[in-house]
């Protein structure tokens, strides 16, 4: 007689031991250890088949239904995590300029991305059509979501080259800001995208009023979240004076998090938003509610391990060579998008020359907010058609991403003359 | 009602901050924080049908299936934790005395919940079963005394870890409740097949029954030892290879879910897999104490969840409906455990607190019991007994798992293991933790 569930609990230290070997792996050939756990996620089904302890149909419900929640709540704990390294005070020390290009930056591959996609798509992949649905209106919401999805970026990396070189001046400073700040821009692009890419497919009855749906539903979407994570970001301030212990700190946060991400569900508002509004309610009500934050970060490991292996077995093989252009296309677009935003948004905010001519070169790794975009975009019924492209550009770009990025970054921070004990170049300093 | 696709995180959510606003609560009253846990569970359950909020069927169906991974879980990080404690030498000088004073507070509450059982239920109302006479209580008397054995090692350890005790009474303690699942399986294996003999006098299936019960057990004990040991030593060496503490926790917390989840599958107890592993781990190197507390953050959310979750499947309404049979099996277990305990430590010339109060420590009861009562009823011959199996098993799991945690928390403090700064609780592990979080 076995238990009831014994097969998920085999999965789940199956899933977490092979993560711990892809990340190992990636490790030794100098890969960020994502890549590792994407790269492992990809043979898990496969692994699992050849042990043989569980069917091949109860390992997909598994997958599928029991661990399908996984991406869900990893991303709401990100988004968490996200407000909350948003305090206002440091927001202003570190100045205009980086709220400028934070946003120019996103918004620029945004734009960069979704124009270009919505041009090029068409010639490179046929997006399998939807009855009643226009081919132009699919591709322009598949050329919207893949675009608001390449806003994010991916601080780990970049602040690890950062760390390695020693590096300190303006584009440093600037950087690391940025890096912070953008994901709340791409939260912001992603859920308006979403809104937006929705009332484009709505069929029939609900196709009535465009303009409302386009504009009002997003708006109300992040209104209603944000009213609603500032009050729970109260409630758990209020909360959280109660815990003595760290352990319990721990407890009541995860199940915080849920629960806002869970009430926002239920009514219908945007739950990152809402866990991103109580995140930077919280840190900026009190900053010794930096505790909150650290007794999770502390017990996430295991939780991203998981949620990018899993992310891993959504990659199929099927149409490699669409996917390989499209992916170009869509790396090329994103990095000139990100270029261009930071020198605009250098501009707008009166950054230093420097910054704005080598900040961009820090932007490209991605990795945990993007594909956990990715994989609740997928969740969507209205964009099951295009879906799985989505979610094969993203995991396929990140490796590329997260593998010519830090170079990328040296790179910059070098020209920039911001490593220490590097040859100091002529025009650094000066401009 | 909950939206279908939010319930699971909203059920966890709950099981969460209602276990975390009473773990706090009970505290602060002097209580087990598992016993708020396990409160909590309760009054969420009560919360959720007087608020409408589920379905019976959708309650069941999260509550006891959805959310059972989680209990396997928890049990093995449970079971895991405990082993940093687990000393060789000290295994070695208290060995003999905890097999002895293990099988002794065992067979003692079998035989006594089997006389209470049957001598009083012989003059009491069965409810519709054959009642009357010594020897028609004397089956369901015999499997009764097989599951009253049984004890829950999950609370009890969840006290020790909570009020940090340390000492010859504490691994005492742990190494009983660790055996006793093992135990109790062999003495159950012995009380049904008597059972089921008595009640089929003179058919001779019975015979072959009895040796696959016994053996059984048998293979249980030996086959997941000797996984555990493997688990153990290859942990060890992969442990040896990672330096980072995430990394650490990622990996030891895969390896425990994987050797917990294999264990089941291939039918071997996971109890006691993952706690030979942790032994062999405790033992072997000191370094192996890095594995320990790389998994200690994650720890407190599992086991809120699970205790939480365990007093949500509680079985309250029992209580009422279990009858003077019900009360029977509470009394004579509690009076075989207090007393076989005493006798056992006796036998085996332990001295001090071990002989006294090791037997309130062995109160709790939970899954085992109510996994050997499922198998009791799928024995067709005890059908004529009728639901008072079903009745008074899970109202004593009620009644233990609430009184159980305290009067273990009582007995460790009166052991003098339990250091005084965790005595008063919190003030000291505040202090600890706050002290990290601020450098």
């Amino acid at each position: 007689m076995i238990p009831e569930g014994a097969d998920l609990v085999f999965l789940v230290g199956l899933i977490l031991m092979v993560a711990f070997i892809g990340g190992r792996l990636a490790n030794r050939v100098r890969l960020p250890e994502v890549t590792g756990y994407i790269l492992v996620g990809i043979f898990l089904k496969l692994l699992v088949d050849l042990l043989g302890l569980i069917e091949h149909e109860r390992l997909e419900l598994l997958l599928g239904e029991h661990l399908g929640q996984i991406p869900q709540m990893t991303l709401a704990l990100i988004a968490f995590i996200i407000g909350g390294s948003l305090p206002i005070d440091q927001l202003k020390r570190l100045g205009r300029g980086i709220a400028w290009i934070g946003m120019m930056e996103g918004f620029g591959a945004f734009v960069c991305v979704t124009s270009v996609t919505f041009v090029v798509a068409p010639y490179v992949w046929a997006v399998p059509p939807i009855e009643g649905i226009s081919p132009i209106k699919l591709v322009f919401a598949f050329a919207l979501l893949l675009g608001a999805l390449s806003s994010a970026t991916a601080p780990a990396a970049t602040v690890a080259v950062i760390r390695e070189l020693r590096a300190r001046g303006d584009v440093t400073t600037t950087l690391l800001g940025v890096v912070g700040f953008d994901d709340a821009v791409a939260l912001f692009i992603f859920t308006f995208a979403t809104a937006i890419a929705s009332g484009l497919l709505a069929v029939g009855a609900q196709a009535g009023s465009d303009l409302y749906e386009i504009v009002a539903l997003p708006l109300i979407d992040i209104f209603g979240a944000a009213v609603l994570g500032i009050g729970m970001g109260f409630v758990a301030n209020w909360g959280s004076r109660f815990a003595k212990t760290k352990r319990e700190t721990t407890v009541g946060a995860l199940g915080f998090v849920l629960l806002s991400g869970g009430i926002a569900i239920g009514l219908g508002v945007s739950p990152l938003f809402t866990n991103m509004f109580a995140g930077f309610t919280l840190i900026n009500l009190s900053p010794r509610n930096i505790r909150i934050f650290r007794a999770l970060s502390d017990i996430d490991a295991p939780i991203y391990a998981m949620f990018f292996t899993l992310a891993g077995t959504h990659l199929e093989f099927s149409n490699l060579g669409m996917l390989g252009a499209l992916g170009a296309v869509y790396i090329v677009a994103r990095f000139g998008g990100k270029l261009l935003g930071v020198r605009i948004g250098a501009r707008l905010g009166h950054a230093p020359s420097t910054v704005g001519r080598y900040l961009g070169f820090g932007l490209l790794p991605q990795a945990g907010v993007a594909i956990g975009l990715v994989l609740v975009a997928q969740t969507n019924p209205s964009f099951a058609s295009f879906a799985p492209m989505l979610t094969n550009i993203i995991l396929g770009t990140v490796a590329v991403n997260e593998l010519v990025g830090p170079p990328l970054t040296v790179y910059a921070l070098r020209k920039a003359g911001e490593v220490v004990g590097a040859k100091p170049r002529s025009d650094s300093k000066s401009s | 009602m909950i939206l279908e696709e939010v319930e699971l995180i909203f059920v966890l959510s709950m099981l969460l901050l209602s276990g975390y606003a009473l773990g706090i609560l009970a505290k602060k009253v002097k209580l087990p924080e598992i016993t708020g846990y396990i409160g909590a569970g309760i009054i969420l359950k009560q919360a959720i049908f007087w608020l409408g909020l589920m379905s019976d069927a959708k309650f069941t169906k999260l509550f006891s299936r959805d959310l059972v991974p989680i209990n396997h879980l928890a049990l093995a990080l449970i079971a895991f934790a405990v082993c940093r404690g687990l000393r060789l030498e000290q295994m070695k000088r208290l060995g003999k005395g905890i097999i002895c004073i293990a099988s002794v507070q065992a067979i003692v509450t079998f035989v006594a919940v089997v006389i209470g059982v049957a001598v009083i239920g012989a003059y009491a109302d069965l409810g519709g079963a054959p009642a009357g006479s010594f020897m028609n209580v004397l089956p369901i008397a015999l499997v009764f005394g097989g599951i009253a054995t049984a004890t829950a090692p999950a609370a009890t350890i969840a006290v020790i870890r909570e009020l940090r005790a340390k000492g010859p009474f504490t691994t005492t303690l742990l190494a009983t409740v660790a055996i006793d699942d093992a135990i109790a399986l062999l003495i159950f294996a012995f009380g049904i097949t008597m059972a089921e003999s008595l009640l089929t006098m003179g058919v001779a299936t019975a015979g072959y029954g009895a040796i696959g019960l016994w053996l059984r057990p048998l293979v249980e004990v030996v086959g997941s030892v000797g996984l555990g040991l493997l688990v153990g030593v290859a942990h060890h060496f992969v442990a040896a290879k990672v330096v980072g503490k995430v990394e650490m926790m990622t990996v030891s917390l895969g390896i425990i879910t994987f050797a917990s989840g294999l264990s089941m599958l291939l039918g071997l107890s996971p109890l006691l897999v993952i706690m030979a592993a942790g032994f062999v781990l405790a033992n072997i190197a000191r370094r192996n104490q890095r594995i320990f507390a790389s998994i200690e953050g994650v720890q407190g959310p599992i086991f809120v969840i699970f205790f939480t979750l365990a007093g949500a499947q509680l079985h309250l309404e029992n209580l009422l409906t279990c009858g003077i049979i019900g009360a029977v099996f509470f009394v004579f277990r509690l009076l075989g455990k207090v007393s076989g305990a005493y006798l056992g430590a006796s036998v085996a010339q332990v001295k001090g607190p071990a002989r006294r109060y090791l037997g309130l420590a062995l109160l709790p009861q939970a899954g085992v019991a109510i996994g050997l009562m499922l198998v009791a009823q799928e024995s067709p011959h005890l059908l004529v007994y009728g639901s008072v199996l079903v009745d008074v098993v899970l109202a004593s799991v009620a009644l233990n798992e609430l009184i159980g945690p305290p009067l273990a928390a009582y007995a460790l403090k009166r052991s003098g293991e339990v250091p005084i700064s965790s005595e008063s609780q919190t003030s000291k592990t505040s202090g600890a933790s706050e002290g990290r979080d601020d450098s």
